[in-house]
């Protein structure tokens, strides 16, 4: 079941291309050599041709010579297990890699020429959009350092005795819904005025019946589509910037890990609904003003679902390890934005609280004993 | 003129009291303490709280004094408590004890259910100091506010008995502080908890997100209906409570070279 593999080389001197994003370029490492995503399309696209040409005349020769070997001492039943997985050959070494299905650009490990599936992102899985990295592993270490400062309650071994396991560049999958959600609210809102009469206080309140109805338009409301990344991180490092999103184009990948969905439109769709209904009640609900108190009384949503989108959003995720325990930290490879829980040191916490509270309760009792005692 | 008018009923009032006990069948009590013009007491009533008052008295060192009265203003000038130290201080009236004439005066005006506390003399003081007056009027008010007349005299004896035995003893009743350390303890504690959970969120920013509001396209909510319509007005009342320190309540007094408070009852 091996799949066909590509990955781009230089034209010049044949290394590896990577994609560079503070550049937009595809770079060689070799020579230097930089070519715009554009000009590698074209140029791998003769080549390709040329390619497919060759691998039927070579099958055509196969079939006429025959074969002299007996393969049926091999077993090439995998079970269960060739569902999930799938075996590439590496152009660059020869080297075949086998990979979860859902992998669908990753480095060799062999000879680290990065190595592009095409089989696996064409036909129905191709995405229509892509934002290419713009910062680099450097800047995901650098962010992770940052992230550290300034978290008081930080063990203090942490940053020395953790190491970075893993810091891996990926393509996650996303669905991108359009759409609208329209709906009505109802309130029940007081006004209240206080005044004295005599020897009493009296408040008076007038109640008051409010109606909302509306409507908002959503584009491109991300879920992310690969089972194997945490939502919630997904859902932290958002937003991306989208006046950045670039059609398709596998020259983008290179260097990169890339998912592609295991988890449908139709699975995620209900995630998109929940914050778009969510969404509107809130706006609807911001609308009513000039009320000392508001009570909702009932809401009704209704959404119309409009195109879905599939596209590939870029994610550094970094892995570290502290005393036997994983920490999961994820940057946005667009904007920088780096989430991460971090370990509590409940010493620290205690600590600080007592360091807080026992001089102030000094100062307090010193300052009401003197003016109130 | 009108002083001496004054000076003059008080002196054949109390003289005519102490005729009054005098010629009583059961005549062995003489007035000296509890000075009931009134007439709030039964004899036996007046005569018990007589006699625990002398017994108390005599025992500190310091005097203790009950006297009642239909109107302060018949007594002397100014407000009840400069009314309360005139009498204190008649020359003649006996009041106080020793050297010092260390004594403690309770004095009720009937008529418009005002009151007075003056102590005088160091000893006196010592016992009976701001704080501990505030905490002795506390004993008995609540008694002279229901009319139980016996019952609160006798709430004022008994802690007279027992603030001049704590005085006696090196621990004068004073304000305990410790409700107010608590409660600048638990404050403290509060804000300190509250800074530390602000830096504890610090650590976690990993979150669900459960709004689209960033993917919001055409120029945001657009409403359809928009209606506000008044349904009916609900009122509420609530009775004022008067300011203790204005009316009603007590207030510290000073003058007179003695302390005291005074308000109603």
């Amino acid at each position: 079941m091996p799949s066909q593999v590509t990955n781009y080389q230089c034209p010049s001197c044949t290394g590896p291309l990577h994609f560079v994003g503070s550049t937009g370029k595809l770079e060689c490492d070799y020579c230097g050599s930089s070519y715009d995503v554009a000009e590698i399309e074209a140029l791998y696209a003769s080549k390709e041709e040329q390619a497919v040409q060759a691998q039927r005349e070579t099958e055509a020769k196969e079939e006429q010579a025959g074969s002299d070997w007996d393969f049926s001492g091999l077993n090439s039943d995998w079970g269960a297990d060739a569902e999930k997985m799938k075996s590439y050959i590496c152009p660059s070494c020869g080297a075949q890699l086998i990979c979860d299905v859902s992998t669908a650009a990753t480095s060799c490990p062999y000879c680290g020429n990065p190595t592009i599936v095409p089989g696996q992102l064409s036909g129905a899985l191709k995405p229509d959009f892509v934002i290419p990295f713009k910062l680099s592993k450097e800047d995901a270490v650098a962010a992770l350092k940052r992230h550290y400062k300034g978290k008081f309650f930080l063990p203090k071994y942490f940053v020395s005795e953790n190491h970075v396991q893993q810091i891996q560049g990926v393509y996650v999958p996303f669905w991108l819904f359009d759409g609208q959600a329209q709906g009505e609210a109802r309130y029940e809102t007081t006004r209240s005025r206080i005044y004295r009469t005599g020897d009493y206080e009296v408040t008076e309140t007038d109640h008051f019946s409010v109606l909302r109805a509306g409507w908002l338009s959503f584009e491109k409301v991300p879920v992310d589509a690969s089972s194997k990344m945490p939502d919630d991180h997904m859902d932290s490092i958002e937003p991306y910037d989208y006046s950045e999103l670039k059609p398709f184009s596998t020259a983008y990948l290179p260097g990169f890990l890339a998912d592609k969905f295991d988890v449908t439109a139709e699975q995620s769709r209900g995630r998109a609904d929940t914050r778009c209904e969510s969404t509107l009640r809130f706006a609807l609900r911001n609308t009513v003003i000039g009320y000392e108190s508001c009570l909702t009384l009932g809401e009704r949503t209704e959404l119309n679902r409009g195109k879905v989108h599939y596209a590939l959003m870029p994610v550094w995720m970094l892995n570290t390890k502290w005393q036997g325990k994983d920490f999961l930290f994820a940057m946005n490879g667009q904007t920088g934005k780096l989430v991460g829980d971090l370990p509590m040191s409940w010493g620290k916490f205690w600590a600080t609280f007592a360091a807080i509270a026992a001089p102030l309760s000094v100062l307090s009792t010193v300052l009401a004993l003197t003016f109130l005692g | 003129m009108k002083k001496n008018l004054i000076a003059l009923s008080l002196i054949l009032i109390l003289a005519l009291s102490l005729c009054i006990c005098a010629f009583a069948a059961e005549g062995s009590v003489e007035m000296r303490y509890v000075v009931d013009t009134y007439g709030l007491l039964s004899f036996d009533q007046w005569a018990s709280l007589e006699n625990r008052a002398a017994n108390i008295s005599e025992q500190h060192g310091c005097g203790i004094y009950i006297v009642t009265v239909d109107d302060y203003r018949n007594y002397g000038d100014g407000s009840v408590y400069d009314v309360t130290t005139q009498i204190y201080h008649r020359s003649g009236a006996g009041f106080g004890m020793g050297s010092g004439r260390d004594g403690i005066m309770l004095l009720l005006s009937m008529n418009n259910r005002k009151y007075a506390l003056f102590v005088y003399g160091e000893k006196a003081e010592y016992a009976f100091n701001d704080d501990g007056l505030e905490q002795l009027e506390e004993v008995f008010l609540g008694d002279l506010g229901n009319d139980n007349w016996l019952d609160g005299f006798s709430g004022y004896l008994k802690a007279c008995d027992q603030f001049l035995t704590r005085a006696e003893e090196g621990e004068p009743v004073r304000d305990n502080p410790l409700g107010l350390i608590a409660i600048a303890v638990a404050v403290s504690c509060g804000i300190a908890l509250v800074i530390c959970l602000i830096l504890k969120s610090m650590m976690k920013t990993v979150h669900r997100k459960a709004g689209a509001s960033e993917y919001v396209a055409d120029g945001g909510l657009h409403l359809t209906q928009q209606i506000d319509q008044y349904t009916h007005t609900t009122k509420t009342r609530r009775k004022i409570e008067k300011n203790p320190g204005s009316s009603g309540g007590s207030h510290s007094e000073s003058g007179a070279g003695g302390i005291g408070r005074s308000g109603s009852f």
